[in-house]
């Protein structure tokens, strides 16, 4: 018997502008599966919504570092990686969506997320008085943090 | 039983709502597409015959009433009866296994030549797959199918030889028929990589009947590969015939047919 094979999708949602971070945290995973699910009628029409519509699932999405899993069945994952790009607006906050990553299993895309959290703050590292590297460090490596300190989260 | 003759075969079209010009008209039709045999639907709701019972039970004198109605006939010219052979179908729409018994006593009910039921539940869907006699399961797009298939259930359902029938006339008519009909197979091919799936017309009047040829095309869309596509319109619906045939019959190893053919007559 053959599995069922899925597809997870890293993506990141970034209002325009860094000063709106905060944004997000009104907006919750039903928001994300409505905006997807109008995106694919209007592109690839009832076909690509029949394909999609009832396996596609949010499985995760962190408002403060405004990433989110997708999980998609494998073969129809290419209808969807050619709509993200053009959502505008997900619950009446526009938005640009961008796809990180695409990975089978939804582990690897916390491996992703882990690396990707990594490099952001090697980039930060040298900007940085030795004082606050050690606060930077936590805060960018827990995906999980105060709202004060979450414009420095990520890209 | 006489061999099934050699062409394409359509296992659902209703003729309950046309006239009888119409009708020859379809007929004409199916004709020039190279359908030879042709299965004319009777639609039963056995669901909302359940649920009225309080009426019947007061009169407790008359004679039971036949939940199963007389197959249609239909005054079809000659030339058109030569070239396509007509069946008889009945699709039995059910929620619950109780409620299909009361066909065993049915006269009409063996009138008919070939047997599809509707499940409506999950349950009703298993009993269909497991137990009943049955040539053909009806997947309605009408609505959104209101249980997933389970594996097991498809699967076993396969190995008895049951049959899957979604119609093509869906595909066509309106848009959430389309979605909920695209979405049913791709949901047959992920459970069981759509095995015995036939694809019939559905049609009820003549503009949604389609060439052979075009269904196939279609049928990639649905999940098909092209072996598949070929055996949904040709091998399949051939198969079940067959069957329905033997299902008729019951435990039989043999049956013996008089032909009134000219050969007896010159041999007198």
């Amino acid at each position: 018997m053959v599995r069922f094979k899925n597809r997870y999708l890293t993506i990141q949602i970034s209002p325009p502008g860094n000063t709106q971070c905060n944004q997000l945290v009104n907006i919750h995973s039903h928001h994300v599966y409505q905006a997807i699910r109008l995106a694919i009628k209007s592109i690839h029409g009832d076909y690509g919504l029949a394909c999609v519509q009832n396996i596609i699932s949010v499985k995760y999405l962190n408002p403060k570092t405004r990433i989110a899993f997708i999980r998609v069945p494998f073969g129809p994952h290419k209808l969807l990686t050619s709509v993200l790009p053009v959502i505008k607006q997900i619950d009446k906050l526009s938005v640009q969506v961008s796809v990180l990553h695409v990975s089978a299993t939804i582990r690897q895309c916390f491996k992703f997320v882990k690396d990707y959290q990594h490099r952001h703050l090697e980039q930060l590292w040298n900007s940085l008085s030795p004082s606050e590297r050690d606060n930077f460090k936590s805060v960018v490596l827990s995906l999980d943090v105060e709202e004060k300190s979450a414009p420095y989260l990520n890209k | 039983m006489n061999p099934v003759p050699y062409g394409y075969i359509d296992l659902n079209a209703d003729f309950s709502k046309l006239t009888t010009k119409e009708i020859i008209r379809t007929l004409n039709l199916f004709i020039e597409y190279g359908y030879r045999v042709i299965a004319i639907n009777t639609f039963v709701d056995m669901e909302s015959l359940a649920s009225q019972p309080s009426k019947p039970k007061k009169k407790k004198s008359g004679p039971m009433e036949d939940p199963v109605p007389c197959p249609h006939t239909f005054d079809i010219p000659e030339d058109i009866s030569n070239k396509v052979e007509l069946l008889k179908r009945v699709t039995v729409k059910y929620s619950e296994p109780g409620q299909i018994i009361k066909l065993r006593d049915s006269k009409n009910f063996k009138q008919y030549q070939v047997f599809a039921v509707q499940p409506s539940t999950l349950n009703a869907f298993s009993h269909a797959c497991s137990t009943l006699e049955v040539d053909l399961i009806t997947l309605s797009c009408k609505e959104k199918l209101p249980f997933t298939i389970p594996r097991k259930m498809y699967q076993v359902a396969v190995q008895r030889g049951i049959h899957f029938e979604l119609c093509y006339a869906d595909l066509i008519t309106s848009t959430d028929s389309r979605i909920n009909c695209i979405q049913a197979s791709h949901s047959l091919s992920i459970v069981g990589k759509s095995r015995g799936l036939i694809l019939s017309s559905g049609s009820q009047s003549f503009i949604h009947i389609r060439s052979p040829h075009e269904v196939q095309c279609v049928s990639l869309m649905l999940g098909l590969s092209h072996v598949q596509a070929k055996q949904s319109i040709q091998d399949f619906p051939r198969h079940l015939l067959q069957r329905a045939y033997g299902r008729r019959l019951g435990k039989t190893l043999f049956d013996i047919q008089t032909q009134e053919s000219q050969d007896d007559e010159t041999m007198r």
